[in-house]
């Protein structure tokens, strides 16, 4: 009975979801090309505005509005807008929400590339907080000057398959590790197309829902269900219900120690089995294998000068690693300073007389390099 | 071989804290065998660390590897003495009631094969992940940081660097001391070495609160609450990088749950849990800063909470608040005039005083986030509310008020520290807000199992 019970509390739950999993539609165009009329299109303060084969040919001397009434019926988070542009130009790209007055639109800047082929603009709508597809008003702001022959625009959206196989595949990509997974970490989460997959942990914070709700919607369905059970069935199926939890329970676990796992094995590749000069440590690639190469040279010694790429998180590591000596920047007193480390500048290079010269401009006494690591990357020592 | 010093290294501070828990319970154990090694094993490097500390403030002695040799072999002498005097009253051992244990079904030993199987391979990989070289921020400033220094100049140093202030000098000094002494023991300061005694708090932490469930529980209740401690994602995080949270976490459950078992018991058991409580909660203070502001007062509200209502008797009432003044003293009032004789600051992360209030828009919801829609807890958030919502009565009027009310004083505590005072950033950068969380994990699971086998139970 409990497994009977479970199945059809997992059944109920998975019923409930599959409106929010399912949409209709994935792509809407609208072509210019070789089109006898073209509906619902609006011009404003336009200088010229011609439908031929090519496509909408506009030109015009002022700014002026291109506009259509929309009634896209699926969401869509690409925009692709085909032209031929002469003159090259900007312009702005707008859109009605649905809810707002009459006058207002939301905008985002575009520019046309000037060319005498095809081009192509692809907006990323996804990245746009106020996008909505349900928008009744959908246009351009086109910038005086402006030759340009409008071809198509597309509107892409995930379909039916995205919307269950790519929150599914970023269910199962995982994050690497990085200085913020001492605080938190994303957990599982989804996506709806692969552009999003492979911007996923690019970007802060990913661009990307997280799979909790669909875990709370289940566990929020099976309640439900347990309460519906009891109330009108008198039958007690509590039990199912934390059979139910355990399951995604053992889930979640295995998709969050699969990360955990994921970082010990790269760890293990990039570098426990690797010698020290090819040696990447997580996302700080070979600057630690650098920082514990250099830190000898300054054994004995109160400070060095220490010049990198960045600040964070180059400086702490190399004054942990090189303890007691302490690191100095270059706008510190280096005077009587005789170990330099630079990590990832390649504008800093030793001239003829041996003085380390940044800009043009020498920084250092003469010396010599005693431990070049990668370009950009030495130990540069003075000479007495 | 670097990493057979980590064994021997910790024999000297466990056998410390061993003699010390035997010690405090007296003519009536109440401590298992294992836990009572792995509870000395935790508070035995407080202990000894405190006292090294105490020798080299007072000019007594030093970070000198023969200095802290020494002071840990005199604290051994003197607690072994004791022990030797006593020992005709300490030769009764604990044993667990014969009615916490239920028959094995063939898919309960199935399941906790596989679950084992796939806990040990979390344990390694994280162990790989520690042993590393140095990579967040406060291992590489503070933790491993004032360890080295400490032992590259063999005494307390408060001003790392010359001119740029105390800072993190203010913060107590059990972690990077321990690492000194691991250091010491192999010549030099090995990374993986200073950091693998990390893993071991966290195994104790699994262990420790393996022993309290088991205390209550069958032994497939208590692997249940093993199992999902071990499968919190930021748990294991810290279980696997040179922090002190997870430690911390110890600490506050070995000093609440012998605290709840004090409750629940009677006459020289309840006095021997009191005593056991009193000294973690004196140890607490020297394990991280937050531990005075945040872990204190609600102890001290719970523990007078337990005396009100907690049918004791007078003189157990009397005992109790003798020992928990005593013990907590014992550490809070040198720790306390040590700061203030350095002027050093009494908060974490953020010095305390001075801070205006105003409210900070946004906390919540970072909060919420990162509670619910991130995957540092995995499901364990929604579980607690709920089990704490179902069972709102057992939770909040029975002995497990121990720790609900422990737990809610100090997150509901730490809410308005978020959302008024400049620390607002700890919490909308995500940076401060989880730690304290982190705190609490080993509390809530015992909740959370306590109150799962209630339901279940029940429905059986």
């Amino acid at each position: 009975m409990t497994i009977r019970s479970l199945f059809i509390t997992a059944l109920t739950a998975s019923s409930l979801m599959v409106p929010g999993i399912c949409s209709a539609g994935q792509t809407t165009t609208w072509s210019m090309m070789n089109q006898d009329t073209v509906e619902g299109w609006n011009t404003n303060n336009l200088t010229s505005v011609n439908l031929i084969p090519q496509g909408l040919a506009i030109s015009t001397q002022t700014d002026g509005q291109l506009v259509r009434v929309s009634e896209i019926l699926h969401n869509v988070d690409k925009i692709g807008i085909t032209y031929i542009s002469p003159t090259g130009g900007g312009g702005l790209f707008f859109w009605r929400a649905p809810g707002m007055e009459e006058d207002q639109v939301f905008q985002i800047p575009i520019a046309f590339k000037k060319g005498t082929t095809q081009q192509k603009i692809i907006l990323d709508m996804g990245q746009v907080d106020k996008w909505d597809a349900r928008s009744d008003r959908i246009g351009f702001i086109i910038e005086a000057g402006t030759q340009l022959v409008l071809q198509e625009m597309s509107f892409s959206g995930p379909g039916i398959l995205d919307r269950i196989v790519f929150p599914l595949k970023t269910f199962f990509t995982l994050d690497a590790m990085r200085a913020y997974s001492i605080n938190f970490l994303w957990g599982p989460l989804m996506t709806y197309s692969q552009e999003q997959l492979d911007q996923l942990f690019k970007t802060f914070p990913p661009s990307a829902d997280s799979w909790n709700g669909v875990f709370y919607s289940i566990l929020a369905a099976g309640l439900l269900l347990v309460f519906l059970m009891k109330k009108f069935r008198r039958r007690d199926i509590t039990v199912a219900f934390f059979l139910l939890f355990g399951m995604l329970w053992v889930v979640y676990d295995l998709r969050m120690g699969a990360e955990v796992i994921s970082f010990a094995k790269k760890d293990i590749q990039t570098w426990w089995s690797k010698p020290i000069e090819l040696k990447d440590f997580r996302d700080r690639n070979s600057f630690t294998a650098f920082a514990l190469t250099a830190a000898p040279f300054t054994e004995g010694k109160d400070n060095y000068v220490f010049i990198a790429s960045h600040g964070w998180p180059f400086w702490g590591s190399i004054k942990y690693e090189a303890y007691p000596a302490l690191p100095i920047g270059l706008e510190g007193d280096t005077e009587g300073i005789d170990t330099w480390i630079i990590y990832n500048r390649n504008d800093i290079k030793p001239n003829k007389e041996g003085r380390l010269v940044l800009n043009g401009k020498s920084i250092s006494p003469p010396g010599d390099i005693m431990m070049q690591f990668e370009p950009g990357a030495f130990v540069f020592v003075t000479r007495p | 071989m670097i990493y057979l010093w980590l064994p021997i290294g910790l024999i000297l501070p466990t056998t410390c804290g061993w003699l010390l828990l035997r010690l405090l319970e007296g003519t009536s154990p109440v401590l298992q065998k294992w836990e009572r090694a792995i509870a000395g094993f935790v508070l035995g490097g407080i202990l000894t660390t405190y006292v090294i500390f105490l020798t080299e403030i007072t000019g007594i002695g030093s970070f000198s590897f023969l200095s802290m040799l020494l002071t840990q072999l005199i604290l051994i002498g003197i607690l072994g003495g004791l022990y030797w005097k006593n020992r005709s009253n300490l030769t009764t051992s604990y044993q667990l009631p014969a009615t916490n244990s239920s028959p094995w079904k063939p898919w309960q030993k199935i399941a906790a094969g596989i679950l084992g199987v796939w806990i040990l391979v979390k344990l390694i990989s994280g162990f790989i992940l520690l042993i590393g070289p140095a990579y967040f921020d406060d291992t590489i400033s503070n933790w491993n940081l004032r360890g080295k220094a400490f032992y590259v100049h063999e005494e307390l140093l408060l001003e790392l660097e010359p001119g740029k202030g105390t800072g993190i000098g203010s913060y107590p000094q059990a972690v990077p001391l321990l690492k000194t002494w691991l250091a010491h023991l192999n010549g030099s300061w090995h990374e993986g070495l200073v950091n693998s005694i990390h893993m071991l708090w966290y195994l104790a932490a699994l262990s420790l609160v393996y022993c309290a469930l088991r205390r209550l529980l069958s032994i497939q209740w208590a692997l249940l609450g093993t199992y999902l401690l071990a499968s919190v994602p930021l748990y294991l995080l810290h279980g696997s990088a040179a922090y002190g949270d997870c430690f911390l976490s110890v600490v506050i459950f070995l000093m609440l749950s012998w605290a709840y078992f004090a409750l629940r018991s009677k006459e020289g058991e309840r006095q021997s849990f009191i005593r056991l409580s009193a000294i973690a909660a004196g140890l607490l203070v020297f394990t991280k800063s937050e531990a005075l502001l945040l872990h204190l007062p609600p102890l001290a509200i719970i523990v007078l909470g337990m005396l009100i209502v907690g049918g004791f008797t007078a003189a157990q009432k009397k005992s109790t608040i003798l020992w928990y003044c005593t013990a907590i003293a014992a550490v809070l009032v040198p720790w306390i005039l040590f700061k203030w004789m350095n002027d050093l600051g009494f908060g974490n992360a953020k010095e305390v005083s001075g801070m205006t209030l105003e409210w900070h828009e946004g906390v919540l919801r970072a909060i919420g986030l990162n509670t619910f829609l991130e995957g540092n807890w995995s499901l364990l958030p929604v579980l607690f509310v709920g089990l704490v919502i179902a069972k709102w009565k057992m939770a909040f009027t029975s002995s497990l008020i121990v720790f609900t009310g422990f737990f809610f004083m100090v997150w509901l505590g730490q809410l308005p520290i978020y959302m008024f005072t400049p620390l607002h950033v700890e919490a909308l950068n995500q940076t401060g807000y989880a730690r304290g969380i982190i705190h609490l994990i080993p509390i809530v699971v015992f909740v959370v199992i306590v109150l799962l086998r209630e339901i279940l139970e029940k429905r059986n």
